[in-house]
């Protein structure tokens, strides 16, 4: 028998003995499995902002300020604009949450994920 | 009378102008650049992938590039790594496609999180399965 | 990555087993080795996926004899012996110093349990020089080619060939001492 059929007759025996784990161990093979996939979602906090989800996204888009201004006389108005620029969400943190997060910036250039986003869009 | 009328129309429509803009704005043509020599250390060190490219690009770009590198300290590895293989191709990119992501991205984020997790689990299972070309990290 | 995970787990655990000879930390390397896999490769084709996973898993394994700091009897002698480090092409010990007559069995060979078979098996390849192990694993187990092989184990095509002939030589040679034939 040459090398390549003791191999061959070899791994069934092999792949035998990777079946036989016992219960416990099989399931903490699952658990380490179902960890190192877990771990690797995106952490939901990055950078110390909110986590965008449907509710909050108008709040960061419009901040508060940017919300009263239309209530305001014309003087506080210029008065909260000169305010605003200087509290003006970092730009710099949106492309880094894009280009750290687990799909790659293709994706949002790409025609079909963006038709099946806008399905999902009420 | 018709000053004050004036005045809360204009207060009004640069308000509404304010609201129209989201925070991140649209780029400024007129931003100085800055040369890469001028950057620390610490900048050329997480920018390294982008130093050829860096004195050819406008100063808002550079601008934001040094904003998401500011973010690199407090990243995971995984994320360092990301950002360090996407980077060079992400610059290279039009303006206009950057916007366009960024607008996509934002979409994406503000749906509830298990369809952001069905969208991107589809993604990358038609690239991986479907299309067959290397991905672009 | 999920699927390919499943695929692969019960596989890895037993080679690391194999290699490391005690079941928790041969956990502990499946376990850091998926993470990794996930972490760095999420996006890469799934046919990347068994090549990358195998060089990380054995990188583990390395890792933690180094970490150990224990050396298995094979890789003690050879130190010992002022051998070089694990490319080292020539494997002095060329066969296994098993008690071929510790485990002769009682009944003829088509009367062993085949659990006893499977046993006899797993303890064959747990005595094998680790080198060897691991590119007969590689080769016959994952069946990864000898490039392939190569790669993962950072050494020669030749290297792999040798590792595998001595390998077969060995594990041969201590099924037919217990009355095994497959």
């Amino acid at each position: 028998m040459n090398e390549k059929e003791f191999g061959e007759k070899l791994k069934p025996w092999l792949e035998r003995s990777a079946h036989s784990l016992g219960q416990i161990q099989e399931t903490r093979l699952k658990a380490a499995r179902l960890r190192a996939l877990d771990a690797y979602r995106e952490p939901v906090r990055l950078f110390g902002l909110v986590p965008m989800s449907a509710g909050t996204a108008q709040t960061i888009q419009y901040s508060f300020v940017q919300r009263a201004l239309l209530f305001l006389p014309l003087a506080a108005l210029l008065a909260a604009l000169a305010f605003q620029s200087l509290q003006d969400t970092d730009p710099g943190d949106l492309d880094a949450q894009l280009l750290t997060q687990e799909l790659p910036p293709d994706a949002y250039l790409d025609p079909d994920f963006r038709t099946w986003l806008s399905k999902q869009q009420p | 009378m018709a000053q004050q009328a004036a005045a809360l129309i204009a207060g009004a429509a640069l308000a509404l102008a304010l609201l129209a803009a989201p925070a991140a704005h649209a780029y400024d043509p007129s931003t100085p650049r800055t040369p890469w020599s001028q950057l620390s250390p610490q900048e050329q060190r997480i920018l390294g992938p982008v130093a050829q490219d860096w004195d050819r690009m406008p100063g808002f770009q550079q601008q934001r590039l040094r904003s998401s590198a500011r973010r690199y300290p407090s990243m995971q590895p995984v994320q360092r790594e990301r950002f360090e293989n996407r980077v060079r191709d992400w610059s290279a990119m039009t303006p206009e496609q950057r916007r366009a992501a960024r607008e996509t991205f934002q979409g994406f984020h503000r749906l509830p999180p298990d369809k952001q997790h069905e969208l991107r689990e589809r993604w990358l299972r038609e690239r991986s399965g479907g299309r067959g070309r290397p991905p672009g990290r | 990555m999920s699927d390919f995970l499943a695929s692969v787990e019960r596989r890895a655990f037993k080679q690391a087993v194999f290699s490391v000879q005690e079941d928790e930390s041969a956990l502990d390397i499946v376990q850091d080795s998926m993470m990794k896999l996930a972490e760095k490769y999420s996006a890469r084709p799934a046919a990347e996926l068994p090549l990358l996973f195998q060089r990380i898993l054995q990188n583990g394994i390395r890792d933690h004899f180094r970490r150990q700091k224990v050396r298995s009897t094979w890789t003690t002698a050879l130190a010992n012996l002022g051998l070089g480090g694990e490319d080292d092409d020539s494997d002095p010990l060329e066969t296994l110093e098993v008690d071929v007559h510790a485990n002769v069995p009682a009944s003829p060979a088509d009367r062993l349990e085949q659990s006893q078979v499977m046993a006899s098996i797993e303890e064959a390849v747990k005595a094998l020089p680790e080198r060897q192990r691991e590119a007969f694993m590689l080769r016959y187990w994952e069946e990864l080619d000898v490039s392939e092989t190569a790669k993962v184990m950072g050494c020669s095509e030749g290297s792999v060939k040798t590792h595998c002939s001595r390998a077969t030589h060995a594990l041969a040679k201590v099924l037919r001492a217990k009355g095994i034939t497959l």
